[in-house]
């Protein structure tokens, strides 16, 4: 072949005359026709079907010298001898091959029948029963063909003009090999000797898959045992059943180099296998498949590995740059002597402490006033509620009972406990007897410190005369429900000295909630004024509640104010001193109120500073940015 | 049955309690009060068993050399003795050494740490300025109003900063918290039925 293209009609080439299409039983002429099934193409053959097994392998014999030609000697010219040009019925005929007709030129190369020529087989050899139909030129493509077959069957001298040069010594050959009918097959030349038992080696054996007429036809040795089939075969061309058998070792032929062995030392430096493909390879070559259709196959494609499997990264190489940069460092300090200079090492910049200086300009706005005890400001106006609370306490008759609910804990001790002291004054001012009790733990505890502070300052005022306290109550509002529903529990001992409570003058005559005209929550949560809220005021809204919170917390507790369910409201350290003015006392705390007011003030400053200076980077982003 | 019976219990005790808020049936009431004593012993044993807890999870984490397991054993040691100062037989909480313990170290440390929020809040109110500069404005314009109504600086700036104070605390403070209660008291509501119609029997008695 020549590689020219061709049109897709053509038969054979039209630069070299190479046969482009395959060649089918009905190309051959009638007498010349193989029986048989027709040749297979080119490629593994499908399995045999049970009824289309090969007849049984023969012993390879050596071949017949008598080789049949394809065509009839009287028609065949030596031209067509060497190139016979195949008979092709109507049913074979190529599909558009009528629209083209072959050019006279062309001599179609029919290898096989070359070959079988040259082998020398007998051209009159009766031909076999024929499997297909007999080529009956139907077509005028066929009628061409069959005219040059006459031609070219014609014997033809070597003169001709269509025979090239270099056909013309062997054609004269061929020639007096045809005409003389009693010649004896002519020794083949010693380039075909070797290819002659390549071929019917590889021919022979049953290698063709067909019937043992057609190997005689073809020239093709029997199928025996005894052939070499050891020249290359494919597999696939192999018979099923001589596939099993080993090759018989060739005598004559030569022995095959070794296998080269690589020496262990060799074999070491082997590099392993890190590329991708080659582990995909290694694993392919493992993999054996277990479960499923295709259980007991190597070299299955599994799926999962593949897929898991992550890309591997070659290693990456160090850069040759940086090894000449080292090296160059090296030659500098031994040319100069001296090191090369290196990189200053910043220091990193620390960030201006702005947040340390806020705390400490408000750490000295809420220790210096406590330290110098001083008093810059006083207290100028009421608020409402506190006014009201004031007024509730006023509201009622003396030597009455008043309980105080110390609902808060140490951590806004320092909040809560002047406003408790200052309520608790006013009250002992009325000599109202004051009953301490607590839903927290640290209640009771508290409340006795500032009963201690209180009662300092008045000689009548003693334990269990004017106050009691009742301790812990246990449940929350489980246990204000069973205050407010059931008689008070007498029989419990108090928290100071733990003796029953009936046993103490400041409980004279107090069985129940009806007999208390005043409950006063000191709440530092507002939860907990909730729960008296819900579970006392709602059992007797015209029991008096009034209420002392922490300035955080007075948001949350005014709606019970303003709802009426509080009669009274003060919140925070300037609740207690305004309500210490309103009694005609100096308030409590003055320096802790101008630690508080110079704090707050520090605290505003520092917002109106960090919003400033928000404002001014935002705008020069934004200037930045546009 | 494990399931049923608390859930039977639950439910009747419930609604119990429910029906003394609408009615004077002295038995309901009776019964109502001894359910509400029963629930106060049960509280105080909760709290009995929280106290246990503590100190079994502590003792725990110092026997097996657990991260922290010093600060665990300052606190139980220190718990001991405050039990053991205010044992059965003393002066109970009343005693001196457990109010020496309270007004010297309790008190002080808790104190410490609380106040430490002032200074937070002043970081706080820096970074909040920075993500959210207009909402935070607004806040803090309001809370700048209302701290200087609290204190004594205010009237001397501008004497209407008390009234100002005492608008904002009663009308927009107000009505928002309002709001908040009542939601939560709907709640609650919800939730309690929920729970004593065994709607929810999944979720609290699983």
């Amino acid at each position: 072949m020549c590689g020219a293209p061709n049109d897709a009609y053509n038969i054979a080439c039209t630069r070299c005359g190479a046969r482009l299409v395959p060649l089918t039983p009905g190309d051959l002429p009638e007498d010349t026709k193989p029986a048989g099934p027709t040749p297979q193409p080119e490629g593994p053959p499908a399995e045999p079907a049970a009824q289309d097994q090969p007849p049984p392998v023969e012993p390879v014999v050596e071949p017949e010298p008598t080789a049949r030609p394809r065509f009839s000697e009287e028609t065949a010219s030596p031209l067509s001898r060497l190139f016979p040009r195949p008979e092709r019925t109507s049913e074979e005929t190529i599909e558009g091959e009528s629209e083209w007709a072959e050019p006279e030129t062309i001599e179609p190369v029919d290898l096989a029948a070359r070959l079988s020529h040259v082998l020398g087989e007998d051209a009159s050899a009766p031909a076999a029963e024929s499997a297909g139909a007999q080529p009956t030129p139907e077509s005028e493509m066929d009628a061409a063909l069959v005219d040059d077959d006459h031609a070219a069957s014609s014997p033809q001298s070597p003169d001709d003009e269509t025979v090239p040069d270099w056909l013309r010594s062997p054609l004269e050959e061929s020639v007096a090999l045809a005409d003389s009918e009693d010649a004896e097959p002519t020794p083949l030349p010693g380039w075909l000797q070797d290819s002659e038992e390549s071929v019917s080696t590889a021919l022979g054996a049953g290698a063709t898959g067909w019937g043992k007429a057609e190997d005689e036809e073809w020239g093709v040795p029997d199928d025996s045992p005894q052939s070499e089939p050891d020249t290359g075969i494919p597999s696939w061309l192999l018979p099923a059943d001589a596939k099993d058998q080993p090759p018989p070792p060739d005598a004559d032929a030569a022995p095959e180099p070794e296998m080269a062995t690589l020496p262990d030392w060799l074999k070491s430096l082997q590099p392993e296998a890190t590329s991708f493909a080659d582990k995909v390879e290694e694993a392919l070559q493992r993999a054996e498949s277990t479960s499923g259709l295709l259980t007991g196959v190597h070299g299955a494609l599994p799926v999962e590995p593949i897929i898991a499997m992550p890309h591997i990264v070659g290693r990456v190489q160090e850069s040759a740059v940086v090894e000449d940069a080292r090296a160059g460092k090296l030659l500098m300090r031994l040319l100069t002597g001296r090191q090369p200079a290196e990189r200053a090492v910043t220091a990193e910049r620390r960030p201006f402490p702005w947040r340390a200086i806020g705390h400490l300009v408000l750490l000295l706005a809420l220790i210096v006033p406590l330290l110098v005890d001083s008093t810059l400001f006083n207290i100028e106006q009421s608020p409402a509620p506190a006014q009201a609370l004031y007024s509730t306490v006023e509201a009622i008759p003396e030597d009455s009972f008043v309980l105080i609910a110390f609902d808060y804990e140490a951590d806004l001790a320092g909040e809560m406990e002047p406003q408790a002291e200052a309520i608790m004054r006013h009250l002992r001012s009325r000599n109202q007897r004051i009953g301490a009790i607590s839903l927290f733990p640290q209640g009771p505890f508290l409340a006795q410190q500032a009963w201690n502070r209180v009662s300092q300052d008045q000689a009548d005022a003693q334990y269990g005369q004017s106050f009691v306290n009742l301790g812990f109550l246990v449940g929350r509002e489980v246990g204000l429900r069973t205050l407010a529903q059931g008689p008070l529990q007498l029989d419990r001992p108090d928290f100071v000295r733990g003796q029953t409570l009936q046993n103490f003058p400041a409980l004279a005559g107090v069985k129940g909630l009806e007999d208390i005209q005043l409950i006063v929550l000191i709440g530092a949560r507002p939860d907990a004024i909730r729960w008296w809220v819900e579970q006392v005021g709602s059992h007797d809204s015209q029991k008096p509640l009034v209420a002392a919170v922490p300035a955080s917390v007075e948001p949350a507790v005014r709606p019970y104010y303003h709802s009426g369910q509080l009669r009274g409201l003060i919140s925070g350290l300037m609740g207690a001193a305004d309500y210490d003015l309103q009694t005609g006392r100096p308030p409590a705390g003055g320096a802790a109120i101008d630690a508080l007011t110079l704090g707050t003030a520090a605290v505003l400053l520092l917002i109106a500073v960090s919003a400033l200076f928000t404002l001014v980077t935002h705008r020069r982003g934004a200037d930045q940015r546009t | 049955m494990r399931r049923r019976l608390p859930a039977a219990v639950a439910t009747a005790v419930g609604t119990i309690v429910l029906l003394s808020f609408f009615t004077l049936n002295p038995v309901i009431r009776g019964i109502t009060a001894f359910l509400t004593h029963t629930a106060m012993i049960v509280a105080a044993f909760a709290f009995l068993l929280g106290v246990l807890n503590v100190l079994l999870v502590h003792v725990r984490k110092i026997g097996q050399r657990q991260s922290g397991w010093g600060y665990s054993l300052a606190l139980v040691v220190v718990m001991l003795v405050v039990l053991l100062l205010g044992r059965p037989g003393t002066q109970g909480p009343a005693d001196s050494g457990v109010e020496w313990i309270l007004r010297n170290v309790q008190i002080p440390l808790q104190a410490t740490f609380f106040s430490l929020l002032a200074f937070f809040v002043v970081t706080a109110s820096y970074r909040a300025l920075r993500t959210r500069p207009r909402e935070t404005s607004l806040m803090l314009l309001v809370a700048a109003i209302v701290l200087l109504g609290q204190t004594p600086l205010g009237p001397k700036i501008w004497d209407q900063f008390p009234a100002l104070k005492d608008w904002i605390l009663a009308v927009p403070t107000t009505a928002g918290v309002r709001g908040i209660l009542l939601g939560t008291a709907l709640g609650t509501v919800a939730t309690g039925i929920r729970l004593l119609t065994l709607t929810d029997r999944e979720r609290y008695f699983k």
